[in-house]
């Protein structure tokens, strides 16, 4: 593939291991980018972001309108769902989703009336006139989240100011097959620019790097008009070598900055902050335009797609639409992603999300996925291929005996899942599923330890109170049985001041009848004298 | 004179380490038995009692004085592995007489025929039954071990064991097929 000799406007470093696996890339970047004709019905999958499943503001049979909100966020991590057309919600309800798994999950069903009619649309053009708080309001409000593939929400990773000394712009698009953030660039490089302006007024003091490949020079070529256009001068454009996966957002930072990202840490620890290009545009979009995300650029690709290229696709069209529209001849496997992080999906009737960045319809034997798997013999090549530094052949090893905690010291979950070890293992060993195995198993355990944790508090709970119970009744038995003796006593005591009073009382009556016995006798005796 | 010299330097170290391991062993000293910890650590917290005591910790004081690993069902396998590999123990086949590993379930009322008799909340370990008598009961299923200790107390029989859904949530990703090739070979 063709090379840029676009001379990068910073000193690039280097990244331990990666590989150069063939790009497919021209088949997919050729063609302008097009649009399809809307789908039936479009499925919108409420849990379509990293963090909480969205929950639905509209009912059944609600008519909404093109960008009107059809999901709110449900915790931070959560992200706002538009309407991607004008239409009718037909269902909200279970319905197969863009997963591994191939389970199914909570959707909004809407079928499009056909008028792509927008909700009013309120631009912002005078972003100078912003402060902070609403620029980040717009961006969450706008339900924009990372569009380079982890969907994890914009305006999460943008609040962090303190510190943050360089906004990294990843154009890198390491993946094979995937050119939507190229044909991006070569389209609409100043819409990216400007969005990339947008988000530096977030941040009162900070310089701007846009890392791409080199196998892109045309979006270079463009990147650079689009600079000198709207005189950004103090956006650099590094452009490092083609070898994957240095798209990889701790990759492209060790690349421009030759730090790595510690264990545990996060690039805002070291003052970085990264975004990919698709974000930048959706940015813009929502600032310019007053435009909320309700569609991507979508790569659709693959040995058996006719019509390869990029298109702008609403967010819940079915991929069976897209290979429809495409003319795909029954496709073997339907990958959505690339080829090294992709993952299969169980089927066509599966709504696009904010992280689908491609969708291969591979021919027969094009993805060499059904290779038998032989023993591991300890070759290294996979240790020389990973990025990330780890021994794979030990995280295999473990992984396959179950051994979680060698795994974990291991560092385990420093592994970005790139492929690369599986990619170069000469005895197609499926690596990375071994690890995702392992990472799944491990945060499973913890909710599960948990959960366990909670079930014995509340048992030791309930036996305190049980036993507390079973004390107070005791004590209360105790109490009684001396109030009811203090009572008999006391009742005891009684009865002799009464016998005491009545024998007072006899004494005096006897005396009174005495006593009236000597006035009669008196009287008597009177009226005898 | 050195003979003397040694043994009274010994007396001293003998004294002085005497020293630190008395105070050590009041200043450090332990409350409880630190492996019936650990073992309750790895036992479930079901409290179902299948294993014979009375809830979890019970079984884990009786496993540390003794008392076979295989009696937990809904701890399974993998649980006996643990517990093996934390005391030393050979791994063994559950126990079949305690019952077999279950998928996890929770307890669920049906309400309208529930007659309010709050039987089955005494028999919650966990107190996970809400309800009052003659009102009508429900089970807080976050809360739920699913150790089915309700079922059997409620006179109407109307609590039935769900077993949960898989949701995205807690799906997980299968191992690999293990690739040890299996050949038959013929005897001759």
């Amino acid at each position: 593939m063709e090379r840029s000799n676009f001379a990068s406007e910073i000193p690039i470093h280097e990244i331990p291991g990666g590989i150069h696996p063939t790009e497919h890339k021209t088949r997919s970047n050729q063609a302008a980018i097009r649009t399809l004709p809307l789908a039936g019905e479009l499925i919108i999958n409420l849990k379509g972001q990293a963090g909480n499943r969205s929950i639905p503001v509209v009912e059944v049979g609600d008519k909404v309108l093109k960008g009107q909100m059809i999901a709110e966020c449900d915790g931070i991590f959560s992200s706002y769902q538009h309407a991607p057309t004008s239409g009718t919600v037909t269902a909200i309800e279970d319905r197969t989703i863009a997963h591994p798994s191939g389970l199914s999950d909570r959707c909004i069903v809407i079928q499009p009336d056909g008028e792509d009619q927008w909700r009013e649309l309120s631009p912002q053009t005078n972003i100078d006139s912003l402060d902070r708080e609403a620029m980040l309001a717009r961006i969450f409000e706008s339900g924009i989240v990372g569009l380079g593939g982890a969907s994890f929400p914009s305006h999460v990773k943008l609040k962090r100011e303190n510190g943050i000394h360089t906004l990294i712009i990843n154009a890198a698009e390491c993946e094979p097959y995937i050119t939507c953030d190229d044909k991006l660039l070569q389209e609409h490089a100043e819409e990216v620019l400007k969005g990339t302006e947008i988000i530096s007024k977030l941040y009162a003091d900070i310089n701007i790097v846009i890392g791409i490949e080199d196998n892109k020079p045309a979006a270079i070529d463009a990147l650079a008009a689009a600079r000198e256009s709207l005189s950004l001068s103090n956006i650099k454009i590094a452009v490092v070598p083609t070898k994957y996966p240095s798209g990889g957002e701790k990759q492209l930072i060790q690349l421009l900055t030759g730090k790595e990202v510690p264990h545990g840490k996060l690039p805002a620890d070291l003052g970085l902050v990264m975004h990919n290009v698709g974000t930048c545009f959706a940015i813009y979009e929502a600032f310019y335009q007053g435009k909320p995300l309700i569609q991507r650029l979508v790569t659709l690709t693959g040995d058996a797609c006719q019509k390869p290229g990029n298109y702008w696709v609403p967010f819940g069209t079915p991929v069976e639409h897209l290979i429809t529209q495409t003319d795909a001849q029954s496709p073997k496997h339907i990958i959505m992603g690339g080829p090294m992080m992709g993952f299969e999906l169980p089927g066509p009737n599966v709504g696009i999300v904010k992280a689908t960045n491609c969708i291969i319809m591979s021919a027969e034997g094009e993805l060499g996925i059904s290779e038998p798997a032989l023993p591991c013999i300890r070759c290294g090549a996979c240790m020389d291929a990973c990025p990330a530094s780890l021994l794979p052949q030990q995280l295999f090893w473990h992984a396959q005996a179950d051994e979680f905690d060698k795994t974990e010291e291991y560092d385990l979950f420093d592994c970005i899942e790139c492929g690369a070890c599986a990619y170069v293992c000469p005895s197609h060993i499926p690596l990375v599923q071994y690890y995702r195995y392992a990472k799944s198993t491990i945060r499973n355990n913890k909710i599960e330890k948990t959960k366990a944790e909670k079930a014995r508090q509340r048992h030791e709970a309930r036996q305190e109170r049980l036993e507390r119970v079973k004390r107070e009744k005791a004590e209360k038995h105790r109490k009684a049985a001396e109030a009811r003796k203090k009572a008999a006593e006391a009742a005891g005591k009684k009865d002799e001041k009464k016998a005491a009073v009545q024998a007072a009382l006899a004494r005096v009556q006897a005396k009174k009848k005495a006593q009236q016995a000597d006035d009669k006798d008196d009287s008597a005796s009177g009226e005898e004298s | 004179m050195d003979l003397i010299t040694a043994v009274i330097i010994l007396a001293a170290l003998g004294l002085v380490f005497g020293a630190i391991l008395g105070f050590a062993s009041i200043k450090f000293k332990v409350e409880g038995d630190p492996i019936v910890e650990q073992i309750d650590d790895i036992l479930p917290q079901t409290q179902c009692g299948q294993c014979g005591y009375p809830g979890c910790k019970p079984y884990a004081e009786a496993i540390a004085n003794g008392d076979e690993i295989n009696k937990c069902p809904p701890g399974g396998e993998a649980g006996v592995k643990a517990l093996a590999e934390l005391l030393g123990r050979e791994v063994i086949p559950l126990d079949e007489e305690r019952g077999e590993e279950k998928p996890p379930s929770v307890a669920y009322i049906r309400e309208d025929e529930c007659i309010g008799c709050t039987k089955c909340i005494q028999a919650c370990p966990v107190d996970a039954i809400l309800g009052a008598p003659k009102l009508m009961h429900t089970v807080i299923i976050d809360e739920c071990t699913g150790c089915d200790l309700c079922v059997e107390p409620c006179p109407v029989d109307c609590i039935d064991m769900i077993e949960l859904p898989q949701t995205v949530a807690s799906w997980k990703w299968q191992q690999p097929e293990q690739m040890i090739p299996v050949k038959q070979v013929e005897a001759n």
